[in-house]
């Protein structure tokens, strides 16, 4: 068969597929998805930032101080050994998230003035990693960049020469001279998928550690081992695939330490090493040991028709902090990580609430 | 940016919503064979009916709405960073429901659709466009605002790449 034949044979199954699912799918239901989308974007474009971190804080700091027993709070009476949590606000338009700090207790919510896909506290707090998405143009593909903790002072870390190569959502070495980032490769140049290392000053000096997975890597907290989730093809339920785990220098090869079709996406690294915390699909906390062993679920029972999304660890390892998806939208929810204690940090109705990054170390609001 | 607009015609203006009944699924199937994201093809098909509901006073008169929002679909679907996005902010709402059942749009030929999908983005745009909806080069053009002549000459490379890449004979069709 030639490629053309190919081609057409290839593009009128596609449009029977399409009859299909014309067929099996209501016109009018689709419509009223759209008008769904439309209405949620509204309003979501009605909750200006200010609303938000108002709202926020006056709505945390009422709840927390009714919810908090004064014995569970940490460094300045806050949860989790103080620090601030990282977190981002989803705009379907943009297709990338702005970024808000917060306290452990929802309050003194501040809007960073930064929009991105992803955004992720270096270890120590002292300043904030984010892909640079304003950047992206014809010539200029995705690269990271550094933002002080209030927002300011951005730093392009573009030095990689690749054109065609973008560099996406990853993590920071404990030492802060690394960044392990996802990459993908642009105008079809897929062959160029996979893990990468980059120096932290520039963004140069780049080295490839895998081929093939894009997916944010993490570093443990030594920094000498790196996890990262992959996917392969018919892995049910749909999305979801398993974590790995590898030397962060790519001395050896990954090895998974989940089965197949346990994990999604985002997971991150106790601060203690000893565990890493991740969703399985879908909606659900789930920890592992970085070899593979004791593998089970935090032991949260989450409303139903909701679920938990992106965990991240408190500075003292005793609660975790996500995104708690739900029907009208997203929150930032802590739970500890014996499964109590769940609670609201920060909400605001129809906001996409995502990606929470809880700070090492007290940093300044 | 979307440049061009088409001359607009004398004719009853059409809802958006028949429009969009009449157009959603080839055009979240085009969204789907350039983006190869079954989950993220609707949002970045609902991207590029939203752009055209906000303008359909103007967008709706145009003698091919259809062209204007496949032409916003394909270049949504070929941004590798929008795909990504997209495809991740769909999946998380699988966090919290069960996928809605769609029919499985890879069983026709996922190895040529991967192929198209790893071509330059103009290259894949115009394959799919020419064999997916299966229209004359002349349309493909009107779409992807290009001439007659670059579409051809976009179809004769995408062509040999593709046939090198599936390793099956290569028509030879001049540009």
């Amino acid at each position: 068969m030639t490629l053309d034949g190919r081609g057409r044979r290839a593009g009128q199954g596609f449009r029977h597929a399409i009859d299909d699912l014309t067929a099996t799918e209501p016109d009018r239901g689709s419509f009223e998805r759209f008008e769904a989308f439309r209405h949620r974007k509204r309003r979501n474009q009605r909750i200006g930032a200010g609303i938000v971190a108002g709202t926020v804080a006056v709505v945390a700091i009422v709840f927390v101080a009714q919810a908090i027993p004064r014995g569970e709070r940490g460094a300045a009476g806050l949860p989790g050994g103080g620090g601030r949590i990282l977190y981002g606000d989803w705009d379907a338009q943009a297709q990338r998230a702005d970024w808000y700090t917060a306290s452990p207790d929802g309050s003194s919510s501040r809007d960073l003035g930064l929009s991105g896909t992803c955004a992720i506290w270096f270890p120590d707090g002292s300043r904030i990693l984010v892909t640079n998405d304003a950047a992206v143009g014809p010539g200029s593909p995705l690269r990271p960049g550094i933002f002080e903790p209030d927002g300011t002072g951005l730093r392009p870390l573009d030095a990689a020469g690749d054109p065609h190569l973008n560099l996406g959502c990853g993590d920071v070495s404990p030492d802060g001279r690394r960044i392990a980032v996802e990459g993908f490769g642009a105008d079809g140049h897929s062959e160029l998928d996979g893990i990468y290392s980059v120096r932290a000053s520039d963004g140069g000096d780049v080295v490839r550690l895998v081929r093939g997975p894009v997916s944010p890597p993490r570093y443990s907290p030594d920094g000498t081992r790196l996890s990262f989730f992959d996917t392969t093809e018919g892995t049910s339920p749909t999305g979801s695939g398993a974590l790995f785990v590898m030397p962060s220098d790519g001395s050896a090869d990954p090895v998974r330490i989940t089965p197949w079709g346990y994990a999604f996406d985002d997971h991150e690294w106790s601060p203690d090493g000893s565990w890493i915390a991740f969703q399985r699909p879908y909606g659900q906390l789930y920890l592992v040991r970085p070899d593979g062993s004791d593998l089970h679920r935090v032991p949260v029972e989450l409303p139903a028709g909701t679920g938990a999304l992106n965990p991240s660890w408190s500075p003292d390892g005793a609660w975790i902090v996500f995104s708690h998806q739900r029907s009208e939208g997203a929150v930032i929810s802590l739970v500890r990580v014996d499964g109590t204690g769940l609670r609201d940090v920060v909400n605001a109705p129809g906001a996409q609430l995502q990606s929470p990054d809880w700070a090492a170390q007290s940093t300044s609001p | 940016m979307l440049e061009r607009p088409r001359v607009a015609v004398e004719r009853p203006p059409e809802t958006f919503e028949d429009f969009y009944v009449r157009e959603y699924p080839a055009v979240v199937g085009l969204a789907y064979a350039l983006s190869g994201s079954r989950w993220g093809a609707e949002d970045l098909a609902q991207e590029a009916f939203l752009a055209a509901h906000r303008d359909w006073e103007r967008i709706g008169a145009y003698e091919q709405p259809g062209a204007w929002v496949r032409r916003v679909v394909a270049n949504l679907s070929v941004s590798a960073f929008r795909r990504h996005a997209a495809e991740a902010k769909a999946l998380a709402r699988l966090a919290f429901s069960q996928p809605v059942p769609l029919p499985d749009l890879a069983a026709s030929d996922p190895a040529f659709w991967a192929a198209v999908r790893s071509l330059p983005r103009r290259q894949a745009q115009v394959v799919a466009l020419f064999y997916m909806e299966d229209r004359p080069i002349a349309d493909v053009g009107t779409i992807l605002d290009m001439t007659p002549g670059t579409v051809k000459r976009h179809l004769y490379d995408a062509r040999r790449t593709l046939a090198r890449r599936l390793q099956v004979d290569e028509e030879v069709l001049e540009p």
